[in-house]
């Protein structure tokens, strides 16, 4: 027999109000198909308070309703797959591919794009032996439509992570050589999507457009046009996900992006790729002389 | 072991339990589903994904809730991304009913444009285009869900749709030469280059309100619109 809604949504009302009640676990294990049902039905207007739940609150509000919906891992097999669903690693390039298609192409508003045209802008296609090659590619394979179009200038998922590994790893290598103040903000100055420089507060020193494609074609094994393209493009997205840059935070600030150290870096690309925490601050500094607002 | 000819309504209630903790481990890695969207979720890989399930599942490889698990996590993850982009993209109807104009003084949008061309460019758009966008904009106080299960389709694919309708119209969106510049720049924004809302304010440099009252406005003009093409003794007799 069907709990009545005003039952549920009095349950709803507490879990929204004291998220953390472990009382209401249980209760919303022994309530799991009530609510489930109340959820689907609800209009949006009545669901509105969720969005203030922390996203640990809500996994744990799920596995509840999981657990009283039955789910029973042993029977289930779901815990043994976990981690490969979860760890994209820079090292897996199957992992690559999907971390590529899953999250990092759906947090782009245009995807690649600016990229292939950039790419057209600058450089000649890969012969096609090479094509066929990478097509063959576990990154390739796993990572979609939008990884083979990459193919054509001989690029697949795994080089857009060496060219912003490159970037970040030569930024590592400025900051602990002094050469930029550790703790301070960077920012890559740009004309019109183009980077031109990066340079940070405090300091006179600056790494080039040329330094910084010098460093991607090195890691990546790309021609200049290529590394070039692939500087602008991951740049230009940078501010829409968590850490494009291993260790970096950007920020769009104008046509500046801000790039601000990380507590940790991370090697997982699910959590790298996830779109960036918080919208586009609004502008309120620039830390190099003579930006406009 | 499952059987895996489990029909599409036994597979729902078996497996349903797996996706909800699989939305549980996505939460706890960032990749939240806020509740009414993970009721979506559930619902959609089964109407969208589940044939392919069946299709592709090989007993040899793996058990089938294994493999429904990990494609139920890859589904929803792509889900999640993109849709939590697109609702900073897009607003609630009843959300722009609470918004208030900054300029009371300012002239009715209707008539800033050439209504009739912007008609025009309603009237070419994709039959179920027109239809999402008509419903959408005319609903006072209805829900997404509400309009999409009067459509017949998911929420999901509600907001698809509108996302191509105001692209679509977005192209025409030139033809927007007389309205005040704010408004102009957060239609092309927003419509043509898909900015959200608040990288809109960040790009054209001014307070994300005004961009949203701006929104507000260019919302109305559309909607003025539809009520010019739903009055035109021009159409066929087609349903918005």
């Amino acid at each position: 027999m069907n709990k009545p809604d005003n039952h549920v949504e009095e349950l709803v009302r507490r879990i929204l109000a004291d998220p953390a009640d472990e009382r209401l676990l249980a209760e919303i294990e022994q309530q799991a198909p009530e609510l489930a049902r109340y959820l689907d039905r609800a209009d949006e207007d009545r669901q509105v308070g969720w969005h203030d739940l922390p996203d640990d609150q809500l996994a744990r509000i799920y596995a509840a309703v999981a657990r009283g919906l039955g789910y029973v891992p042993e029977e289930q097999g779901a815990a043994s797959s976990d981690d490969p669903l979860f760890i994209a690693s820079v090292n897996d390039r199957r992992s690559v591919g999907c971390a590529f298609a899953d999250v990092l192409m759906p947090a782009l508003r245009l995807g690649i794009v600016p990229l292939l045209k950039s790419c057209r802008q600058r450089a000649g296609t890969a012969p096609e032996a090479l094509q066929q090659a990478l097509r063959d590619e576990p990154d390739v394979q796993a990572g979609g439509d939008e990884a083979a179009a990459l193919v054509e200038f001989g690029l697949t998922p795994a080089h857009l992570v060496l060219a912003s590994d490159a970037v970040a790893m030569h930024l590592e290598r400025a900051i602990d050589a002094n050469y930029f103040p550790p703790g301070r903000e960077l920012a890559f100055r740009r004309t019109a999507d183009e980077v031109q420089w990066l340079e940070c507060d405090g300091t006179d020193n600056r790494l080039t457009r040329r330094d910084l494609r010098d460093e991607i074609c090195a890691v990546a094994l790309t021609d200049p046009g290529i590394g070039e393209a692939l500087l602008d493009w991951t740049v230009d997205a940078s501010p829409h996900v968590h850490a494009m840059f291993d260790g970096f935070a950007s920020r769009l600030s104008h046509e500046t992006v801000v790039l601000s150290a990380l507590p940790s870096a991370s090697r997982n690309l699910y959590e790298r790729w996830k779109p960036s925490g918080s919208l586009p601050m609004p502008m309120t500094m620039s830390i190099a002389s003579g930006a406009s607002r | 072991m499952t059987d895996p000819k489990l029909t599409l309504e036994s597979a729902y209630r078996e497996f349903r339990g797996l996706m909800f903790r699989a939305l549980a481990k996505l939460a706890s890695q960032g990749f939240a589903a806020q509740p009414a969207d993970a009721a979506d979720l559930v619902h959609d890989f089964f109407v969208e994904a589940w044939d392919g399930i069946k299709a592709r599942f090989d007993p040899q490889r793996a058990a089938l809730g294994t493999y429904v698990y990990a494609a139920f996590v890859r589904f929803a993850r792509r889900r999640i991304v993109r849709t939590s982009r697109q609702r900073a993209m897009l607003l609630d109807p009843a959300e722009l009913i609470r918004l208030s104009d900054e300029s009371s003084t300012a002239a009715a949008p209707e008539e800033e444009i050439d209504m009739r061309r912007l008609a025009a460019a309603v009237a070419v758009l994709p039959a179920a285009e027109r239809a999402v966008l008509y419903r959408w904009v005319t609903a006072s106080r209805a829900s997404e869900r509400q309009v999409a299960r009067e459509l017949g389709t998911s929420r999901y694919e509600l907001r698809q749709r509108l996302i191509e309708a105001f692209g679509h119209l977005g192209m025409a969106v030139g033809m927007l030469k007389d309205v005040p510049e704010l408004d102009r720049k957060v239609a092309l924004a927003v419509w043509r280059d898909k900015f959200t809302l608040a990288e809109a304010a960040l790009r054209i440099g001014v307070p994300p309100q005004r961009v949203r009252n701006a929104y507000a406005r260019n919302q109305r003009r559309v909607e003025a619109c539809l009520a010019l093409v739903h009055r035109s003794p021009n159409r066929k007799g087609e349903s918005p």
